[in-house]
């Protein structure tokens, strides 16, 4: 099977103003509308990243004595947003990807896995560590061995690797970009003592699961040398919340289990990587409980016309409760805020009515 | 000027998308489903056999991501560009705008992008949710003023404008569909795609589907076919283009069936931004020769498919559109593809839908739409003609329905003879006041 490297397995994602938010913040709110990717969330950069870089690997390598090297399949373990991402990544390039999730992992994301095309879908373990566990120590094993398949397993990780921050990183690039054309089309508040002032962001806010998405954004904002100007705002859901307690804690702690309904940020244990950023200046840690999540998806379908997952929904709780003021005191009107709104497709109308029924939450 | 460089829309994304995709050829492809996976394990079909069949694609081109929400931004933005390239005294200008819906909001983030202020006259009907998005969009002012888009227009032109021109503005009055420059600004649409095609190494698509109101959004596209096709272009003189439009706001299919441009007695269809009573003069000129050459095919489907189209795409997308727009996404659902192309959709088949965008929809009302039309293909089994089963399925439509009005020109007045189908079973003097309540707000004159 032949795959090609010249394609991009992610896009480039409009940055739109919104008006109520920047309303309810008091300053300027731009929404990076990651939901937009081709897998459905930011994962077509970061897992896009690696897959690309593992194939580039192979294509510089010499040609050993046995002839040019086996195709690749890639194998992946997450049954959610990383395993799609692998899937239109692998689909894209040309390669075959092999997904092994959870017997718990939902029947409709199995479901869009196997349209996004991926070779096989298999079910295996009570958790993802038992998925990811069958996947390494029996499926890969057997591939690699095998003289059959003639192919290269290669082992994609959801969140844990240089190739994927590298992707990640690229949400920085288009956002100082898109920022500076951002005045062309919305009304933007600036400090009236210097209006042709560039506009930079000052707040980024993302989501943590695994630490993947924040640490390509502070790798991004360190390239662009902006660590002493922009507050990177990390949050988690209550009962996912393993960066904010490894902070709190001042260790890289590993949670007992998940108990969020954000199971998209269900990672126990955080990147080492995402820890140490956490530990920076640069990054503030919140985390908001998950009726204030989906309330967050209930009001952006209505004012956004854009449904999103609770994991995505609570990065926009510090500007719904007015917490931004206190995570990154001395805001402005002028301030430019932006949420990375990282996407995910485990959500549907039928989800989000029923957390709605089932985690009644209004902002004050 | 800098400003002729820049362009005020955006190049809004084009995704595939698998679900429609699969969904759109289920129906209609030639060739043979996947076999079900092995009873014994929980393995799926391999992935030769996907290739093998290979399916027809869908393609979203997301025009609710413009600024101002709807593909409106790129039409309205050039007609504001032009007349400002056009102006004596550009820091004069004003510009207008009678709509209380998606035109008006485009007509203000185009305002913006050149730095001139924009006012915006809405009927008093217009709800006091979209008079404060207006306002959030940077309208210099919002005054409410008449029982309908007519009076709203006349005051403006007659009173608003006028004493911006005694201040010694220069005012513009921002057409909402019916001009050149407008196309011209919604041709761009059919350009991106083209480029973006050619960046996935595809080449033209073979179906475009669009929604139909007064038809400046299809003459774009018509216009920017024509003008590939001259360009010697090979591929998009093959591109058949979908019309589609809701019953009881089907002015254009209606004209295209009796062969002459005709005026609808009414709008009686809940698709309210669909609402022309009368398409272009143009519309009708290009869609009537496209039809004839077979590349324009016009369809219409009920309110209940416009809102299965809307819940289903929210779904299956997460993107949550207005019933305008929800009945193009229907299109990919029942096989009704199918029978709007009138021939089996074919596995190398590529289809473009715009997904117009709109401001009028909320949740609440998708929700509602997927109680009441949970399985409108289900209603339909009975039958082949969508039509057959409008009355009784519209009649369930709860009339006090949030739908934002974005009436571009709809007669308020009676029609000679009451329609059989849709919410309206009797047009009398009552026609207002069930007008009024569809748009769930009341009527002050």
């Amino acid at each position: 099977m032949e795959f090609t490297i010249e394609k991009v397995p992610w896009i480039t994602t409009p940055l739109i103003k919104s008006n109520q938010l920047s309303g309810i913040a008091g300053c300027n709110v731009f929404l990076k509308l990651e939901n937009l990717q081709p897998s459905g969330s930011f994962k077509s950069r970061g897992v896009g990243n690696f897959l690309l870089a593992a194939l580039r690997r192979q294509q510089s390598q010499p040609s050993s004595t046995n002839g040019p090297a086996a195709p690749i399949h890639f194998y992946c373990s997450s049954g959610g947003n990383a395993g799609l991402g692998c899937v239109h990544a692998a689909v894209t390039l040309g390669c075959p990807a092999t997904i092994v999730v959870p017997l718990s992992t939902k029947p409709f994301m199995v479901e869009k896995l196997r349209t996004a095309g991926a070779s096989n879908v298999i079910q295996e373990g009570e958790t993802w560590a038992e998925a990811d566990k069958y996947l390494r120590e029996v499926l890969m094993a057997e591939a690699k061995q095998s003289d059959e398949g003639g192919e290269t397993a290669v082992y994609v990780p959801p969140f844990d690797a240089q190739d994927i921050w590298d992707g990640n990183s690229t949400v920085v690039e288009e956002i100082l970009e898109q920022l500076k054309e951002a005045e062309k089309h919305y009304k933007i508040a600036k400090d009236e003592s210097t209006p042709s002032a560039p506009v930079l962001p000052d707040v980024i806010i993302c989501s943590v699961g695994g630490g993947g998405l924040l640490n390509g954004i502070c790798q991004g904002i360190d390239k662009a040398g902006l660590s002493s100007q922009v507050k990177v705002i990390a949050m988690e859901t209550l009962g996912a919340d393993s960066l904010s307690q490894s902070i709190k804690k001042k260790e890289l702690i590993t949670l007992p289990g998940i108990t969020s309904i954000a199971t998209h940020l269900g990672a126990r244990r955080v990147s080492a990587k995402a820890f140490e950023n956490g530990l920076r200046d640069m990054v503030v840690s919140d985390v908001a409980p998950d009726a204030a999540a989906v309330e967050v998806c209930r009001r952006i379908a209505d004012e956004q016309r854009l449904l999103v997952e609770p994991a995505c929904g609570v990065c926009l709780v510090p500007i719904y409760d007015g917490s931004l003021s206190r995570l990154v005191p001395g805001l402005r009107p002028e301030s430019n805020v932006v949420v990375v709104m990282c996407g995910g497709s485990a959500i549907s109308l039928e989800i989000l009515a029923d957390f709605v029924e089932r985690y009644p939450y209004t902002f004050e | 000027m800098a400003i002729k460089e820049k362009k005020p829309w955006n190049r809004t994304p084009l995704i595939e998308s698998s679900v429609l995709s699969e969904s759109a050829g289920w129906y209609g492809c030639t060739i043979s489903p996947p076999p079900p996976p092995s009873p014994c394990c929980l393995i799926t079909t391999a992935h030769e056999t996907r290739l093998l069949n290979r399916r027809s694609r869908v393609f979203l081109k997301l025009e609710t991501l413009q600024p101002g929400g709807s593909f409106k931004s790129r039409g309205i933005a050039n007609f504001c560009l032009r007349a400002l390239n056009r102006s004596q005294h550009p820091s004069k200008l004003h510009f207008y705008s009678s709509s209380g819906g998606n035109a008006g909001i485009a007509a203000v983030h185009a305002a913006i992008f050149l730095g001139r202020p924009c006012t915006v006259v809405v009927p008093m009907s217009t709800s006091d949710v979209m008079v404060a998005k207006i306002k959030a969009a940077g309208a210099q002012e919002v005054v409410q003023f008449g029982c309908g888009l007519k009076e709203a227009g006349e005051y403006l032109r007659e009173v608003v404008m006028k004493k911006a021109e005694e201040r010694g503005e220069e005012g513009v009055h921002v057409m909402p569909y019916d001009h050149q420059d407008i196309w011209d600004g919604n041709a761009t649409m059919i350009e991106e795609i083209r480029e973006q095609m050619i960046e996935i190494g595809e080449d033209a698509p073979n179906v475009v589907a669009c929604s139909v109101g007064g038809g400046g959004m299809i003459n774009g596209i018509l216009q920017a076919i024509e003008g590939i096709e001259a360009e010697g272009s090979s591929g998009w003189d093959r591109t058949e283009v979908v019309a589609l439009e809701t019953l009881g706001a089907d002015s254009l299919a209606q004209s295209l069936q009796q062969g002459e441009h005709i005026t609808l007695p009414g709008i009686t269809s809940q698709a309210t931004t669909l609402g022309a009573v009368r398409v272009s003069e143009r519309t009708y000129e290009l869609a009537s020769k496209h039809q004839a050459s077979g590349r324009v095919k016009s369809a219409v489907f009920t309110d209940a498919e416009a809102a299965m189209g809307s819940w289903r795409l929210a779904d299956d997308e997460r993107i949550m559109v207005e019933l305008a727009c929800g009945v193009t996404a229907a299109l990919c659902y029942g096989g009704r593809l199918k029978r709007a192309l009138g021939r089996p959709v074919k596995p190398d088949d590529k289809v473009v839908l715009i997904i117009c965008g709109g401001h009028g929809v909320t949740l609440g009302m998708i929700d509602k739409w997927k109680r009441e039309f949970g399985d409108v293909d289900a209603d339909m089994k009975a039958t082949e003609h969508p039509e057959a089963v409008t009355s009784e399925v519209t009649a369930h439509m709860d009339s006090k329905v949030d739908v934002q009005v974005d009436v571009v020109e709809t007669e308020l007045t009676p029609p000679p003879t009451p329609p059989d189908t849709g919410i309206f079973t009797q047009m009398t003097h009552d026609h207002l006041e069930n007008v009024a309540r569809a748009m769930c707000r009341p009527i002050i004159c």
